[in-house]
């Protein structure tokens, strides 16, 4: 202490060292909480899992009854049909759930519709049906 | 001595581990991103590999669920014909044994003995003899106003009703054709009595033919030729019945064939629904099975049952009324009571059900019975299903869907690899028409089947 005291450039790499100690667990802390975001949502992506059991045409009305099968939960963020947004129910099923979605929209007999469900992590399931006659 | 001069270099410039441990700390973050990535993109293969290792389909749908078979109990009557050999054990099972029958003379359609004695003139009719408390009363009658009545008393009362004699020695079948009312009887209250010429032989109980109260219609052709006498007689013998019950006999006739020209089978069996297993209300229809052989392919065989509501043996309202052409050899014929199956099952469960031919014809017909048993179909629905993949499939989902409806039904069914399994729902009613049944597994492959 005393040679510190006398020495006042004693102090100098010191304080450096515990700097560069802050700075360095900082960093990391950083990269840590960056990988836990980056591989949370890949894991999120590649997890999602959506089917449609039925679809079900009824007066200006097209339900989907769609099933989480995947390893996450499930928002459905949009539904198009022939390419066009429509305005549906909000369904967010959780593992394993099921139910229905009801999109507006009128619609003609015995017509082909591409039906695409998009869900909030960019997952997509689309897929030809027929109105019926 | 590469490395001696590696550690020579670091202990004169100290910066140098400095960057050795960025880079092995970003190197270890790297390697846990990649792992965790790889671990996870693994796992979501293997549930995408395990759904398209998935092999479901729906081999079978059936309308309604089958009863085991209701069988006969007792033996068959047979009102025409006679019995060959065997019994009714011997149509409890395909196979095996079986009971024989042969067609006998009918005179349904020679000399008429006591035309349609309705007992609407004066009591007693010419020729009839009444005793105890027969009387003609207007209080029970199958047709026009009255009818032959007994009425029981306090203590039991007793009498017989006799028809006139009848000269049937020169026939060989004797048609005895009449309605009988039941009013509280018990068994042995009511006989049915045939004279030989010499003694009486008590030949039915009645309320053992059909009990319950009400009208039942009698049918026979008597072939036993004891009875082929000049002095042929029938008598109805009211025995020690009480006060509150009665009994009733009304539009008697009797004929008997000119000659042994033409011949017919009738035969009756009795078969009881365990309505607390399957009651009436969970009744979709009733259906009657036959497998039988003849030695005559020129005549038609019909399955009837009795109708509660007319009291007569019908077919009206089967799925099938044209009759089953045979084959000479084993043959199966079933009908089924579509919706006027309520007509022909009582409310205590009982079927009686008729095997009889076209009409009488001139070839004496054998007939021999493997199987007759009745069968109830109950409102549901039976899914097969057959796992035909390499992994065990949990099903959770299945759609009933038609033109007009789309029904979903949560279902928790697993089925394992190889393996066919039956799914039995009672509260699913298949919708008339074209219908598609969908299942849905767990890991969202689909099994689909059309029917109607």
């Amino acid at each position: 202490m005393r040679k510190l005291l006398r020495s006042r450039r004693g102090i100098t790499p010191v304080l450096s060292s515990l700097l560069m100690t802050v700075i360095a667990v900082a960093g990391m802390s950083i990269a840590i909480t960056a990988t836990y975001i980056i591989t949370d949502n890949l894991h999120d992506n590649m997890g999602e899992r959506l089917i449609v059991e039925d679809v079900w045409f009824t007066s200006d009305q097209v339900s989907l009854y769609l099933r989480n099968v995947g390893k996450v939960s499930v928002n459905v963020a949009a539904v198009y049909i022939d390419r066009v947004g429509q305005p549906f129910t909000a369904l967010e099923l959780e593992q394993g759930e099921h139910g229905w979605l009801n999109v507006t929209c009128s619609w003609s007999v015995d017509s082909v519709y591409e039906i695409k469900v998009v869900t909030g992590r960019g997952t997509d399931v689309v897929e030809y049906y027929t109105s019926p006659s | 001595m590469l490395w001696n001069i590696t550690r020579r270099r670091l202990r004169k410039n100290r910066r140098g581990i400095s960057n050795i441990i960025v880079v092995a700390l970003s190197l270890v973050i790297i390697l846990a991103i990649g792992s965790n990535l790889v671990l996870w993109n693994y796992e979501m293969n293997q549930v995408d590999w395990e759904k398209m290792k998935e092999n479901l389909s729906i081999t079978n749908v059936e309308n309604g669920i089958y009863s085991s078979w209701l069988l006969a109990q007792s033996e068959y009557t047979v009102t025409s014909g006679s019995r060959t050999s065997g019994d009714y054990t011997d149509t409890q099972a395909v196979g095996g044994g079986y009971e024989s029958f042969s067609e006998t003379a009918v005179g349904g359609s020679g000399v008429t003995l006591i035309d349609a004695e309705s007992f609407e003139g004066v009591w007693t009719p010419r020729g009839w003899i009444a005793t105890g408390n027969w009387a003609k009363e207007n209080n029970y009658a199958h047709n026009g106003t009255f009818s032959a009545d007994f009425d029981g008393e306090e203590g039991g009362a007793s009498g017989y009703l006799t028809s006139p004699s009848m000269n049937c020695s020169d026939t060989d079948a004797v048609y005895v054709d009449f309605w009988w009312n039941d009013h509280a009887l018990d068994n042995g209250d009511f006989m049915l009595e045939y004279y030989n010429g010499s003694t009486w032989n008590t030949h039915q109980d009645l309320n053992q033919v059909a009990s319950g109260n009400g009208w039942h219609h009698y049918t026979e052709t008597l072939t036993d030729s004891q009875y082929f006498v000049s002095n042929f007689q029938i008598r109805w013998w009211a025995n020690s019945v009480w006060s509150g019950e009665n009994a009733c006999v009304d539009v008697v006739t009797v004929t008997k064939s000119a000659g042994a020209s033409s011949y017919s089978l009738d035969l009756n069996g009795h078969f009881v629904i365990d309505l607390n297993e399957y009651p009436l209300e969970d009744i979709q229809t009733v259906e009657i099975h036959l497998r039988f052989r003849t030695d005559d392919s020129a005549e038609n065989w019909y399955l009837k049952a009795y109708n509660w509501i007319t009291s007569t043996y019908s077919d009206s309202g089967f799925n099938s009324t044209e009759g089953k052409t045979p084959t000479l050899g084993w043959d199966y014929y079933a009908v089924n009571l579509t919706d006027a199956w309520q007509n022909y099952v009582d409310t205590d469960g009982t079927v009686n059900v008729k095997l009889v031919d076209e009409g009488a014809d001139s070839a004496p017909t054998y007939v021999a019975v493997d199987f007759l048993g009745v069968r109830v179909q109950k409102y549901g629905t039976r899914c097969t299903f057959e796992n035909v993949g390499g992994l065990t499939v949990h099903l959770v989902s299945l759609w009933i869907t038609n033109s007009t409806d789309h029904q979903h039904y949560n279902i928790n069914v697993f089925v394992n690899s190889a393996e066919t399994k039956s799914y039995l729902r009672e509260d699913i009613i298949l919708p008339t028409g074209g219908y598609t049944i969908k299942v849905v597994t767990e890991r969202g492959n689909t099994a689909v089947y059309s029917g109607s």
